[in-house]
């Protein structure tokens, strides 16, 4: 479960759930410009960090005393220097008594090569710290020596979304003429060569969020949205010279959460990072379709890493080869566990082509471990979570009652062809599992008393609900039923449709955890349980 | 007598904010001077200078009636200025030295661990720690005896 307030728990038991929202942020550039860029200036502070302005991640800035006027304020929040992580680019000159400089601060970024694909404008953070901003700035771009535009911004706010289509260039300059308050240094936090889309409820045409995930990794996750936006105005046509059609690229980063209000204030929860992997904008529709997947879309390069050493050498070898973008704060977008590193594997014979993500799933399986890409969008192998929050899928909130099928009974599990074997009954489904990363009888053996345990809860539970949207895949809830809240299941698949409100649908696998002792039976919070 | 402030308020912190956060091309003119004349609810290289100048003015006069104490560094600030941890370290030090060399009320502050995360109530407390001393300096000298004969009742 994704954490919450007990507000929004609450908010779930009511007979009629709060208003729900869904914002998409759409980052449209070139997928590596960010990384070309290499930033100069005319006059910086010697405290400066200017050197990493132009990325893509959202650290934050806190306040430092200068001796600017009134910018020390005494509210108890102000840190000393040298003790700043990050100041981002900081100005030497300081603004005259009407906020003009007398030579005006002008920040550079030159990029590797010359880039043709077109971006619409850049997006400017200036001081967030602080709360202040060029109010006058002009952006310039240039092939070389040749200026190929310029345009002079009026302003008025700590983030500039700067509309000025790019293309066929190489440098970029941003000139500050006039600060919002006199007697200050400039001051920008973050550049990105590019533009960011907001889409939420009221542009929204349709929404799904499908999830699933393999208790056995024996599948690869999946993790991916769809999405419609109105299109009446032609902006996603592909004729329209002016439309936004020219800046789509496959492997955009596209984020989304989701909202409900509470008390008149919107409570927000992530929902993912995902990967622009297609779109549908016909010429005459009146919508335009999108689909954007999770991190394994990176993973589908032919792994060429090390066939010999632990687990987490190898699943680690796969994602660095993937080259995968990071998070804001610069971590990798990938967690193992520290017990894959205990388990060896050999497959030096074997000269199959695994993908990236395939190799990775393979890890996952042979240390018994789950894989799945969390609401940050981090690709995380690790054991399955044994607690969760307590979730109930009550009947209030169920569309249908929960429907069961039975899978076949199981006889035994065999892993690599008699490798490991772990025996279950007399009759039954033989379940056969091909693992080459599985290199010794001990870890089979594991594997195969894994696998039949998993196995062994044959009860499968699928429903339609109300959905609450901080339910994930793996999480393990408890389905009331009408006989009773009686029902454990690990979710291994979600999907959740919006349409001004949140629809759900889950599948999942009973597990043979006590539910009478894990759930008291008292509803608290939210289609949430009171833990035994 | 040193001109000193120890009445800063929340509400002067809450009132630059205010006018921060109009931005100075939407600032009427009343604003535009309210704001430029300095704030009470920031701490500017003008409190920096002005504290500085009493902790010397202080010292002088401890010295003078043969209270040592010796400041480390004494400087005048500019708006230019970044004044650092180390500055910031000092700059408190010689407010410690000034508050141990001679008596002090009971209501006297303690003086602020660290200029880092300075609030009002700080900023407050350093000035009022130099007007106590100086308060308490100016009454020892003004009831020394001069010369002369000593009168006390009939006597």
């Amino acid at each position: 479960m994704i954490a919450t307030s007990d507000k929004w728990r609450i908010a779930q038991l009511d007979s009629l759930a709060p208003e729900a929202f869904v914002e998409i942020t759409y980052k449209v550039t070139e997928p590596g410009l960010q990384e070309s860029a290499v930033e100069s200036n005319n006059g910086a502070m010697s405290f400066s960090d200017h050197n990493n302005i132009v990325d893509m991640t959202g650290r934050e800035h806190q306040t430092y005393a200068t001796l600017e006027h009134n910018l020390w304020a005494l509210g108890g929040d102000h840190e000393l220097l040298p003790n700043v992580d990050d100041t981002g680019f900081v100005s030497s000159v300081i603004s005259g008594g009407d906020g003009s400089f007398s030579t005006s601060p002008v920040i550079t970024i030159t990029l590797d090569a010359l880039h043709a694909q077109a971006i619409p404008g850049i997006t400017i953070t200036w001081s967030t710290a602080y709360g202040e901003y060029a109010s006058r700035f002009r952006v310039r771009a240039f092939n070389g020596n040749t200026e190929i535009a310029s345009q002079e911004f009026e302003n008025t706010s700590v983030e500039t979304d700067c509309q000025i289509a790019l293309s066929g260039y190489n440098k970029v300059q941003i000139e500050i003429l006039e600060w919002c308050l006199p007697n200050r240094r400039a001051r920008m936090e973050r550049l990105f060569l590019g533009a960011t889309q907001t889409y939420n409820k009221n542009n929204l045409l349709s929404y799904t969020h499908k999830q699933s995930a393999d208790l056995l990794s024996a599948e690869l996750p999946k993790n991916n949205i769809t999405f419609s936006l109105n299109n009446a105005d032609g902006l996603w046509n592909p004729d329209n010279p002016s439309g936004h059609i020219r800046y789509l690229a496959e492997r955009q980063e596209v984020r989304v959460r989701y909202g409900f209000k509470l008390d008149g204030v919107i409570e927000w929860i992530d929902a993912g990072t995902f990967w622009i992997s297609g779109w549908d904008t016909p010429s005459n529709g009146l919508e335009a379709k999108f689909t954007a997947r999770d991190m394994l879309e990176f993973m589908s390069d032919i792994y060429t890493g090390p066939k010999k050493g632990s687990l987490y050498e190898i699943a680690t070898a796969a994602f660095v080869q993937a080259d995968l973008p990071t998070l804001d704060n610069g971590d990798p977008r990938w967690f193992i566990a520290d017990n894959l590193k205990e388990y060896m594997a050999d497959f030096s014979d074997n000269n199959t082509d695994y993908k990236l993500a395939e190799i990775v799933q393979l890890c996952a399986n042979a240390a018994c471990c789950v894989m799945f890409q969390d609401r940050r969008g981090v690709v995380r192998v690790e054991s399955i979570r044994e607690n969760s929050a307590g979730y109930a899928i009550r009947k209030m909130i169920s569309y249908t009652h929960p429907e069961f099928t039975l899978t076949k009974p199981l006889k035994s599990v065999s892993v690599n062809n008699g490798m490991g074997i772990a025996e279950h009954s007399a009759s039954g489904e033989v379940q056969k599992l091909e693992n080459s990363l599985i290199s010794d009888e001990t870890r089979a053996n594991h594997v195969a008393e894994w696998v039949r345990r998993t196995l062994e809860n044959r009860k499968i539970i699928s429903g339609d609900y109300r959905a609450d949207p901080s339910m994930d895949v793996l999480d393990k809830i408890a389905v009331e039923s009408k006989y009773g809240t009686n029902n454990a299941i690990y979710v291994t698949e979600i999907e959740y449709k919006f349409a001004g409100a949140f629809h759900g649908k889950y599948t999942g696998r009973s597990t043979d955890f006590d539910v009478e002792t894990w759930y008291s039976g008292e509803l608290v919070s939210g289609g949430g349980v009171k833990r035994a | 007598m040193l001109e000193l402030i120890t009445d800063r308020t929340a509400r002067d912190v809450a009132r630059l904010q205010e006018l921060n956060a109009i931005g100075w091309d939407n600032m009427n003119d009343a604003e535009k001077a309210e704001w430029s004349q300095g704030s009470k609810g920031a701490y500017n290289f003008a409190d920096l200078n002005r504290v500085e100048n009493a902790v010397q003015y202080i010292a002088e006069h401890l010295r003078e009636y043969n209270y040592p104490v010796e400041l480390l560094e004494v400087r005048t600030w500019k708006a230019a200025d970044v004044p650092t941890l180390t500055d910031m370290t000092r700059y408190l030090e010689n407010i410690r030295r000034i508050r141990n060399a001679f008596v002090t009320l009971t209501t006297t502050p303690q003086v602020p661990a660290t200029m880092k995360n300075l609030t009002y109530t700080d900023a407050n407390a350093i000035e009022q720690i130099l007007f106590d001393v100086d308060l308490l300096m100016g009454n020892m000298i003004s009831s020394f005896v001069q010369c002369g004969e000593v009168f006390g009742g009939e006597l």
